[in-house]
């Protein structure tokens, strides 16, 4: 029984007029502890998929299962629970509370878990122990993305999901960013989904699935994923 | 210039609601001032009237002549302030939603004249129909009513028919001040280098406030306090803003509320025949502050579409997000309210001293207490109503911009 089950999930949009599919029959699988990456051009349905995935919106057809439960048919208030609970997200422009600092935003995940790992200590294995009082202006993009995954991995959730997660950062620092979730996926065994269109990134991941125009295209599994200050673009 | 007037008009369809709201608050001043205003000369001319068919016996009516004429040229101030702050507000916050819009402007060659005029002639539509509908309604609805109540009190005779002097002018002045104060908030953007307007604003926040430095003190305040607390000191202008109107209007209610009180211990005949007026200026009061209030917490929803998401990414219900934005707005009401009933009380007392009506004595705790309840409730009003826009922030699309 895999972890995450998405079959035949089909989201469609009504675009003046018209029906939209940004997702058109998407089925995979993944399993706990996977380092997934998530691959495909742009408007293939990635942040879609992840959308779904993270209980951010509701899909149109087909079934989604997260650790064994029904996530398609989840009212609202289920799917803020979910997100409170099973889901940490990272987005490409970190979305931090830019009037809280670095130590308070993660605060600010971890209120409302229920059994949330410690912020210092994970601010701390981030490298921000230095930072941790200083607002997000104060600190570069490396160092806020950090800080949004601090926040992420602090809430204890079982899933780790990553929306372009170095979409905004330089090569040396994006490589920093990208063996940091893979060490908390390796160490904390948690599953981690990134969604990028830079498909140097595939040879890092456990799994990888390809998307196009809304349905899956390819899965590949490498058997011997490559660490990433090996990959060069 | 076809072009340009395409995005002139856009401009208007976009922003129907905030023309809206200074359009109805512009109304409801227009209306009450005009309609008070009206009757203190038209009182002196039937006064007028009597002398001249012999009554010699009017000292009481020549008196609240006097002192109704006085109170119309008190309260048009107050309500043209807050008009003009509100226009202020709209105009800040639109002018930095269509901030990159001005640069390409400035950049392709329009000129700073023309830019302003965009946003003038917006101001001027919404000003402009709040005036001529104020008028009408002070003419033909509060006028009208507040006359007859006199009038049957104290035996007036001949028609209430005047003409809106008064009404008019508060109008051209409201309308006068919107446009200055248009001009000058779109002056300092247009003013900018147009590179620095095609830029994104960086970020305000950055830094401790100053309460932050009392660690003790600090360290009490529940964690969703702190950043209330932050957000209110560091936004200065809409700190001073809301405090402000909150303070105009909670001195209003509360001069009001304290001219039909304090009648009823010093000249009883009096509280009959201004208490329609008071109870008027209260319910304007409150009218308008319940305006304001939705303004001012319709655009920090709109300012912090980002913050709301993420919030609700991270998990937050519905309920906890509303309290994170409320939050501020409730401790900036409770400030307002702080200031705003003591200064009710001094200029209820300029007031007095200036209709001649006697001490401040009389006025009792509870109109302190009413004042404050209905100040709150009008701020719950505009909560209950901006809860739904709250709810409705889409997660997935005001998350992947740059800004």
């Amino acid at each position: 029984m895999s972890f995450v089950r998405f079959d035949n999930v089909v989201k469609s949009f009504k675009a003046g007029g018209q029906e939209v599919r940004a997702l058109d029959g998407l089925t995979f699988s993944i399993d706990v502890g996977e380092f997934v990456v998530i691959a495909g051009p742009s408007g293939a349905g990635k942040t879609t998929l992840l959308n779904l995935l993270g209980g951010m919106d509701t899909s149109t057809g087909g079934t989604i299962h997260v650790n064994g439960c029904d996530v398609h048919n989840f009212t609202e208030r289920q799917l803020t629970e979910y997100r409170r609970c099973e889901v940490g997200f990272v987005f490409q422009f970190y979305n931090l509370m830019p009037n809280l600092t670095a130590l308070e935003n993660v605060e600010l995940a971890v209120e409302i878990c229920r059994d949330p790992l410690c912020p210092r200590e994970i601010l701390d294995e981030v490298g921000l122990v230095d930072r941790m009082n200083n607002f997000p202006s104060q600190l570069s993009g490396g160092e806020q993305q950090r800080v949004s995954i601090a926040r992420s991995v602090a809430k204890n959730s079982k899933l780790i999901l990553c929306d372009e997660p170095t979409g905004a950062l330089d090569y040396l620092t994006g490589k920093k960013i990208l063996k940091l979730l893979h060490s908390i996926c390796k160490h904390k065994g948690k599953t981690v989904v990134i969604v990028t269109h830079n498909s140097a990134l595939k040879e890092m991941a456990d799994k990888v699935i390809t998307i196009k125009n809304g349905k899956v295209e390819e899965v590949t599994m490498n058997k011997r994923p490559k660490p990433i200050e090996s990959i060069e673009w | 210039m076809k072009t340009y007037f395409k995005t002139v008009n856009r401009m208007f369809r976009a922003n129907w609601a905030r023309l809206l709201i200074i359009a109805v608050l512009t109304m409801i001043s227009v209306s009450i001032v005009g309609g008070i205003g009206s009757l203190g000369p038209r009182l002196h001319r039937i006064n007028d009237m009597l002398i001249q068919s012999g009554y010699t016996d009017i000292w009481y009516h020549k008196f609240l002549a006097d002192g109704i004429e006085r109170i119309s040229y008190i309260f048009p101030t107050f309500f043209i302030l807050v008009t003009s702050l509100v226009v202020f507000m709209t105009i800040t916050r639109l002018v930095e939603t269509e901030r990159a819009q001005i640069g390409c402007y400035i950049t392709l060659g329009y000129t700073r004249f023309q830019v302003i005029m965009k946003y003038v002639l917006f101001i001027w539509v919404a000003v402009f129909i709040g005036c001529v509908a104020g008028i009408l309604l002070g003419q033909f609805v509060i006028y009208p009513t507040l006359f007859a109540s006199i009038a049957s009190l104290l035996n007036l005779p001949g028609t209430g028919a005047t003409f809106p002097m008064f009404g008019i002018v508060v109008a051209l002045l409201t309308l006068g001040f919107s446009i200055i104060v248009t001009v000058f908030t779109v002056l300092t953007t247009v003013r900018e280098r147009p590179s620095r307007l095609l830029r994104q604003k960086h970020p305000k926040y950055g830094g401790k406030i100053l309460l932050e430095r009392m660690t003790p003190l600090w360290r009490r305040f529940a964690f969703k306090y702190k950043s209330s607390l932050r957000n209110i000191f560091r936004y200065r202008i809409r700190f001073f803003m809301t405090v402000f109107s909150m303070m105009f209007s909670t001195a209003l209610v509360f001069c009001g509320m304290s001219l039909s009180f304090a009648l009823e211990y010093t000249n009883p005949y009096l509280m009959d025949t201004i208490r329609p007026i008071s109870s008027t200026i209260v319910l304007a009061a409150v009218l308008l502050n319940a305006m304001v209030m939705y303004n001012i917490t319709n655009i920090n929803i709109e300012e912090r579409r980002r913050e709301i998401a993420t919030l609700r990414v991270l998990g937050y219900r519905n309920s906890e997000v509303c309290g994170y934005i409320f939050r501020e707005i409730f401790m900036l009401t409770i400030m307002g309210v702080i200031i705003g009933l003591p200064a009710g009380y001094y200029l209820m007392s300029f007031v007095f001293e200036f209709l001649r009506f006697g001490g401040m004595d009389f006025v009792g705790w509870y109109v302190w207490v009413i004042t404050a309840v209905l100040a709150f409730a009008s701020l719950a009003l505009a909560n209950l109503l901006l809860a739904p826009k709250i709810h409705k922030v889409d997660m997935n699309g005001s998350l992947k911009t740059v800004e």
